[in-house]
């Protein structure tokens, strides 16, 4: 709820001596006493101040792996896992997040936003041998659920290559009915 | 991590349908995620295990032209465009590790389709291979196991070649039992074959046992076939474990790979503890 009194002394305040002067002085104000004037914590019915209600700026998992103490070699696949991470095909949902912390021993992150979960995934995986970290990479693991259908195409993809495009062609042409008994030819 | 020592169990029913993959991989699962260094082995030329356990990387798997199972059973791989001479193949060629399904303690020997086009031209396919390889790396493992293909065929024995146990998933309908006395005939004819194998059936799961959208839990129909399913493992001497696999959507959403509201899959690792504790595992 707003202070319907601060804001009537305001508005007296701004028509009295201009919008500048009175914005100089508050300013003013918060340089000297920035604990009083400042309001970043919750009111205790409840309020927050508009600075506090305001959205932090999501760090991208590329930027906060920028940002890491890595060795060189490590630092370009971890960066390319991050991208990925950003593109959702590296544990593109927080059940995947889920998933990966629980088969690698890492407590679940509290947030229950990918974004929150970052730094600790992260971490752990900066800290991971730097083979593991590049077969995730290539082996594309993680990449959150199978489809069905590009799955049925590989394996009919990979059938061709294996048996051939006329495979059941050829296998029917090859094919040759068993003679049947003399009764059932009708030959007497 | 194991009592007595690794140990190899085929997942296996003579009637399709009855959740065997998923009861390997989700064993599977389990298992690593509980500590236990797990081979999985797919030796169902459908591959669902391979599918299951690999998701999306099973399309790249045969695109690369990866090694599997029906390599390691040739010897050899091909001929490439680099290597131009067949080269051997170790075991470790073969596995894939850092599955999404399996953990990090798991790893994957996958199968491809062809694999039955493989046995077929073959003179006479040795049932020993898949035994000798496990042999070659038994203390890699504590836990190996091998999701079979529901028609008795060289793979049937291949598998009990390398099992210490077997272990029958069974779904409770009409057609639940019809699998059972080909499965005991086909144990008894391998264990006449093969007279120092101690191959056991470990015991039968019942898969899929409460249909909660029917609202009564499957009714009259489910009950009384729970009840033949039991008869006739007391009359092969069968042990039934206690803990059913309840029926869940999540499962194949699982086996998709989606890990979010799992449902009642989340009772999976009662029968897994069920299980790995009467074989002799402390998972």
């Amino acid at each position: 709820m707003k202070d319907r009194t601060l804001t009537d002394e305001l508005r007296l305040l701004v028509s009295r001596y201009g919008l500048d002067k009175v914005d100089v002085e508050l300013q003013r104000l918060v340089a000297r006493q920035p604990t009083t004037v400042t309001r970043s914590k919750p009111k205790p019915n409840g309020d927050v101040s508009r600075k506090a209600r305001r959205p932090r700026a999501r760090v991208k998992a590329p930027e906060y792996v920028a940002k890491m103490d890595i060795e060189g070699d490590r630092i370009a696949t971890l960066l390319a896992l991050a991208e990925r991470f950003e593109a959702k095909s590296f544990l593109p949902r927080c059940a995947d997040i889920r998933n990966f912390c629980h088969i690698h021993g890492i407590d679940e992150p509290a947030s229950k936003s990918r974004a929150g979960a970052i730094p600790r995934l992260f971490k752990h995986l900066a800290a991971m041998d730097p083979n593991d970290i590049q077969r995730l990479l290539d082996e594309n693991a993680f990449s959150g659920p199978a489809e069905l259908g590009p799955l049925a195409d590989a394996i009919r993809e990979h059938g061709r290559a294996a048996r051939g495009p006329n495979a059941v062609r050829e296998a029917s042409a090859t094919f040759r009915e068993p003679p049947l008994p003399q009764d059932e030819a009708g030959v007497s | 991590m194991t009592s007595d020592g690794p140990v190899c169990i085929s997942v296996i029913n003579m009637k399709g349908g009855v959740g065997k993959t998923t009861v390997a991989a989700l064993l599977g699962r389990h298992a690593s995620l509980a500590g236990l260094k797990v081979l999985a082995i797919d030796l169902d030329p459908q591959a669902n295990l391979s599918q299951a356990f690999m998701g999306d990387q099973y399309k790249q798997f045969l695109a690369d032209k990866k090694p599997s199972i029906v390599e390691l059973f040739n010897g050899f791989r091909p001929p490439t465009p680099t290597t131009r001479l067949p080269t051997s193949i170790d075991v470790e060629d073969v596995m894939v590790s850092n599955t999404s399904l399996g953990g990090r303690n798991l790893k994957l020997i996958p199968s491809r389709f062809d694999f039955s086009d493989q046995l077929i031209d073959a003179v006479r396919p040795d049932q020993r291979v898949l035994a000798n390889v496990i042999a070659d790396s038994s203390e890699d493992w504590d836990i190996v196991l091998i999701d079979c293909a529901p028609t008795e065929s060289i793979l049937t024995r291949v598998a009990y070649q390398a099992s210490r146990y077997v272990l029958v998933p069974v779904r409770p309908e009409y057609f639940a039992t019809i699998g059972f006395p080909l499965l005991k005939d086909s144990l008894d004819d391998f264990k006449g074959r093969n007279r120092g194998h101690t191959i056991e059936v470990a015991g039968i799961v019942i898969n899929n046992s409460s249909y909660h959208y029917s609202g009564n839990r499957g009714g009259p129909e489910r009950r009384r076939s729970t009840i033949e399913i039991k008869r006739e493992g007391q009359k092969n001497e069968w042990h039934i474990f206690e803990q059913e696999i309840p029926f869940s959507r999540g499962f194949p959403k699982i086996m998709r790979g989606d890990f979010s509201h799992p449902g009642d899959a989340v009772f999976f690792p009662d029968f897994a503890r069920e299980f790995f504790e009467h074989i002799g595992l402390d998972s």
